[in-house]
């Protein structure tokens, strides 16, 4: 990986045509890059897509650093620091968000968390892993790898150090051993992927390079590692960012007219004691706020209200599946991120059903 | 039925008649319930079904999707239709619908909750948890609430369909809890007068905490704080940089 913190300082685009001819040509040279030295650019597209719930018109912060390129695309430029971490934040569709940036991806998160997670009605698109094959299936792409990552963020642990954790990166060339397919085979069926990498062939038969080769993370994320058409991955992009929000229309429809519960079913047991902890006092990535209210033979039953929204929620929860319900008019979003946080948590299997059918599968 | 009592629903078939009465608050007027078994068919309903001896398949039989099915008396019948599923059948005439009924394991797939949480004649004891989850939903937006208003989230989509009047019991005890609440709650203020509850934005994790711990001293539970995560956000991928 070369070493490249900051943008070029040629003046950044100010409209999305602008935009998109830099992500043309800035995938160009970092194809060139790769094909010439063999090493993967450090200043990768990076995409973001935000959920967001019109009903709280969120907007960017007039100030710290943002401003309004042409009517709802904004750009983003760390004040004092020209040409570093630069953003882009194209608004125009109003259920998904999508964000791109060539910066360093944990300083772009951390200006995301600062200043638009943190904004009420603004949220992660929460991509389970279900939802992750989903999109390596559809668009035909052939499986370059996976990952797994596990913070025991149920940890009866006070101590961060004690907290258990691990994590595994698989990046799978064409051919796989025997003997590593037994292994990769049983891993992707103990633990949950927090991302998968996927692919294809480079269509220039002199190329020994990949023709596309992206990771797409649970987190509602991608890095674009390289690309020869422009046009297919800005597709994809807008692919993932409408088939998240059909999904979500489509539950919110369906939970409308009849509340029935989205179903949860965990493949390892969930700690609900360390759950409840989290939950009733409001903090962690839940971000629910709640109060358990009944239990009976291993059935805990929890109100509150989910942090994104302001939307009352029912949960009920036992050790190995779960029911979700909100009220008729309540985002959504919260079925996708407790199924992509239960899944982290337990790193085990966890599936999401409505009326017995899969969810953002 | 001809003894002027009303239960909830009727079952019936050519040699026998069944009373459910749906319900999950032990604070039903049980003496009523009662009476369900003995009386027989009004004459509008002979007139729709026939006109033919039926026997009592049994005691009253309580149907309910809320845990607490032991709390109904022992004598009468109660089954909880929401999992884990359990019913207690003490009473049961009809052998062959004792037997369905003992088989019976429960639905394939989850039931409607309507988002129910408590009834009209649900009292103090029986809607304290459950107030606290919606004060946090009141707290996290800052507002002001009145009692009738969290009454309605309580009876969730049954809201609509209980009348002013047969809310009044559940808006006094929500009332009369709100009341007790703000004595001891930092941020939450009862105006006696509105019968409503004004409540400070909880707008920070720290003020949500501290919210949450008074509230867990005012339920008298213990509250949890044991856990490792103290930041919004736990990101598995923080360790890389791409």
């Amino acid at each position: 990986v070369t070493e490249q913190q900051t943008d070029p300082p040629s003046p950044p685009p100010s409209s999305r045509k602008g935009f998109f001819e830099m992500v043309d040509t800035r995938l160009g040279q970092n194809r060139e890059l790769l094909e010439a030295t063999g090493k993967v650019p450090a200043s990768q597209l990076k995409v973001f897509w935000l959920e967001v719930d019109p009903r709280h018109h969120p907007t960017p912060p007039a100030a710290d650093g943002w401003r309004l390129l042409e009517p709802h695309f904004f750009f983003y430029s760390q004040p004092g620091v020209p040409g570093s971490n630069q953003i882009w934040l194209d608004a125009a569709n109003e259920r998904i968000w999508y964000v791109y940036s060539f910066g360093k991806r944990d300083d772009v998160e951390a200006i995301l968390r600062r200043d638009l997670l943190s904004r009420r009605g603004v949220d992660r698109a929460w991509l389970a892993e279900r939802f992750l094959e989903s999109v390596q299936r559809k668009a035909g792409y052939t499986d370059r790898g996976f990952r797994f990552s596990f913070k025991g963020a149920l940890s009866r642990d006070k101590d961060p150090e004690g907290m258990p954790r691990f994590s595994g990166k698989f990046w799978l060339g064409n051919q796989v051993s025997v003997e590593q397919e037994s292994f990769l085979r049983l891993s992707q069926e103990t633990f949950s992927k927090s991302s998968l990498r996927m692919g294809r062939r480079s269509e220039g038969k002199s190329s020994s390079n990949s023709g596309l080769l992206i990771e797409v993370y649970s987190r509602g994320h991608m890095t674009v590692t390289t690309c020869d058409d422009t046009e297919e991955i800005l597709g994809l992009i807008n692919d993932i960012g409408t088939s998240y929000a059909g999904d979500l229309r489509e539950l919110e429809r369906r939970r409308e007219s009849f509340p029935r519960p989205v179903e949860y079913r965990f493949g390892m047991k969930l700690d609900i004691e360390q759950f409840r902890a989290q939950v009733e006092a409001g903090v962690g990535p839940t971000k629910l706020w709640m109060q358990e209210y009944a239990e009976e033979d291993g059935l805990h039953r929890f109100v509150g209200v989910d942090l994104h929204t302001n939307d009352l929620l029912n949960l009920d929860l036992a050790d190995s599946y779960a029911y979700l319900v909100g009220t008729p008019k309540a985002c959504m979003n919260a079925a996708p991120r407790l199924m992509t946080l239960s899944a982290e948590f337990l790193s085990g299997k966890t599936d999401m059903y409505y009326e017995g059918a899969q969810l953002f599968a | 039925l001809d003894n002027d009592s009303r239960p909830d629903m009727l079952a019936v078939t050519d040699n026998w008649r069944a009373v459910i009465e749906i319900s999950c608050s032990p604070n039903k007027e049980f003496e009523r319930a009662r009476e369900y078994p003995k009386g027989n068919l009004s004459a509008p309903l002979k007139a729709v079904l026939g006109d033919r001896p039926r026997k009592s398949a049994g005691e009253t039989f309580f149907v309910t999707e809320e845990s607490g099915i032991k709390s109904f008396p022992k004598d009468m019948n109660a089954v909880n239709v929401y999992p884990p599923f359990a019913s207690r059948l003490p009473s049961v005439n009809d052998g062959e619908l004792l037997r369905r009924l003992r088989e019976w394991k429960g639905f394939p797939g989850p039931v409607a909750s309507y988002n129910l949480m408590a009834l009209p004649e649900s009292g103090i004891d029986e809607i304290r948890f459950q107030l606290a989850g919606i004060l946090r939903q009141v707290m996290f937006d800052g507002a002001t609430t009145d009692a009738a208003s969290i009454a309605d989230r309580l009876l969730g989509e049954l809201a609509p369909a209980v009348s002013a009047a047969g809310k009044r019991e559940l808006v006094r005890s929500v009332a009369t809890l709100l009341e007790r609440a703000a004595s001891s709650i930092t941020g939450l203020t009862w105006i006696a007068a509105t019968h409503s509850i004004v409540a400070r934005k909880a707008d920070s994790a720290q003020t949500r905490m501290a919210f949450s711990r008074e509230m867990a001293a005012w339920l008298n539970v213990r509250f949890l704080e044991s856990f490792s995560v103290t930041d919004e956000e736990v990101d598995p991928d923080a360790e890389e940089n791409e």
